[in-house]
């Protein structure tokens, strides 16, 4: 039985509350290997609770960005109707396999997003402020899902951002994995939405946050459901945490719009890569707790 | 044509400050459950790997003020939030008549009731 203390738990959920928030990923690649690295808990029981956290820091900074109207509401229910199966799909997984294992693919999931973020820093710097909308537009291949565009208005610019949303169905195809990770690994579809909205769909930065976190809030939900069926969510471990998330959210979703975040995502590789490390090296030093 | 857009527009907006109050109205509620089911925690003492209340039980677990049915009181709050938001919107976009909308959080009503059926069983 893990010793925990309730502070510790309290300070992991403010940190992944805050940066979960601003780099709209849920925050669950910072909950499961505190929880499982620092204090020892089994992986599912990590990855259950890291899940409730995400349902409460998604639905905390949708409140904010969606009554900022970053966020797209059409796109985010329209990617969820894969999310969701994907979630099932990944829940359904990770009951199924050991805790070591559980840490490897982690691991693995944790360097390939170091990875995607590192090209999407060096793009950022050929735009003109803050991830805007593209310019060009193919209006004729463009008309068949016009109804998902949207716009914004963008504070640290102070402009009106107006933007069209490009490939929705190859997001739906990649929000599927999105929600298969997310339950698999309880770190939330961000960190394959992200980059698929920003990148392959052409949205801007700040839309692409807002509404990640509204796709979290619904992947989440599903895979929580799953855990908590399954026995892997423990209220005493969940509460500081959610509670502490929920503040941390906060404070990150108001900071998210003011900063340019360079420097945070230079820390966030350097975090990734680290903990990828150390739950691939645990994995093979532990002999299965499942 | 642009009146009919910009009016969709503004009522969209009005959607989006309404699920905004709504999440911060659900999500206040669920977090000060929650604190109060820690601060009797704390107070009671307890296993700290003490499961979930079951819901048939929820209510008389309340009354006897167990921690543990609190904290599982708000989490289902928190859980039933993003089901709230599917709800607002599909309400707003059958208002406004807008046809791919109402498909789309038909679509997700049905597949939550669905894995919800599916989990449990």
């Amino acid at each position: 039985m893990p010793d925990f203390n309730i502070w510790v738990l309290a300070g992991t959920g403010l940190f992944a509350g805050l940066l979960g928030a601003m780099l709209g990923i849920g925050g669950g690649v910072f909950i499961v290997p505190i929880l499982t690295l620092a204090i020892g808990l089994p992986m599912q029981v990590a990855i259950g609770s890291s899940l409730i956290s995400i349902v409460i820091n998604a639905c905390t900074a949708t409140s904010v960005y969606i009554r900022e109207h970053m966020t797209n509401l059409k796109l985010g229910l329209l990617l969820a109707t894969t999310l969701v199966p994907g979630a099932i799909v990944g829940g359904i997984l990770a009951a199924n396999l050991a805790s070591p294992a559980l840490s490897v693919i982690f691991g693995l999931v944790m360097i390939y997003v170091a990875y995607t973020l590192i090209p999407k820093k060096q793009r950022k710097k050929n735009e003109p402020a803050s991830g805007d909308s593209p310019k060009t537009i193919k209006e004729k291949e463009h008309a068949s899902h016009a109804w998902l565009d949207g716009c914004y208005h963008d504070p640290a610019v102070n402009e009106d951002v107006t933007y069209q949303v490009h490939r929705p169905l190859t997001g739906m195809v990649a929000g599927f994995f999105g929600g298969v990770i997310s339950s698999l690994l309880g770190v939330g579809g961000g960190i394959i939405n992200v980059p698929v909205m920003s990148g392959v769909m052409k949205m801007p930065i700040k839309a692409t946050i807002a509404t990640s976190s509204l796709l979290l809030c619904i992947t989440a939900l599903t895979g929580s459901l799953i855990y908590a069926h399954n026995g892997f969510i423990h209220p005493y471990v969940v509460a500081p945490l959610v509670v502490s998330v929920y503040v941390g959210a906060r404070l990150g979703a108001t900071f998210a719009h003011r900063t340019r975040g360079t420097l945070l995502i230079r820390i966030f590789i350097v975090f990734l890569i680290l903990t990828s490390i150390l739950m691939i090296t645990k994995a093979f030093f532990t002999t299965g707790n499942k | 044509m642009h009146t009919q857009e910009d009016k969709l527009h503004r009522e969209l907006q009005a959607l989006n400050r309404r699920v905004g109050i709504l999440l911060r109205i659900c999500m206040v509620i669920s977090i000060v459950t929650i604190l109060a089911g820690l601060i009797m925690f704390n107070i009671k003492g307890g296993s700290p790997m003490a499961g979930l209340t079951p819901i048939s039980t929820l209510p008389s677990e309340i009354a006897q003020l167990n921690p543990a049915a609190f904290i599982t009181a708000g989490l289902i709050l928190i859980l039933l939030m993003p089901v709230a938001i599917i709800i607002a919107s599909f309400a707003h976009f059958v208002a406004t008549k807008e046809r791919n909308p109402i498909i789309v959080c038909s679509i997700l009503l049905i597949m939550l009731a669905a894995s919800y059926i599916f989990i449990v069983k």
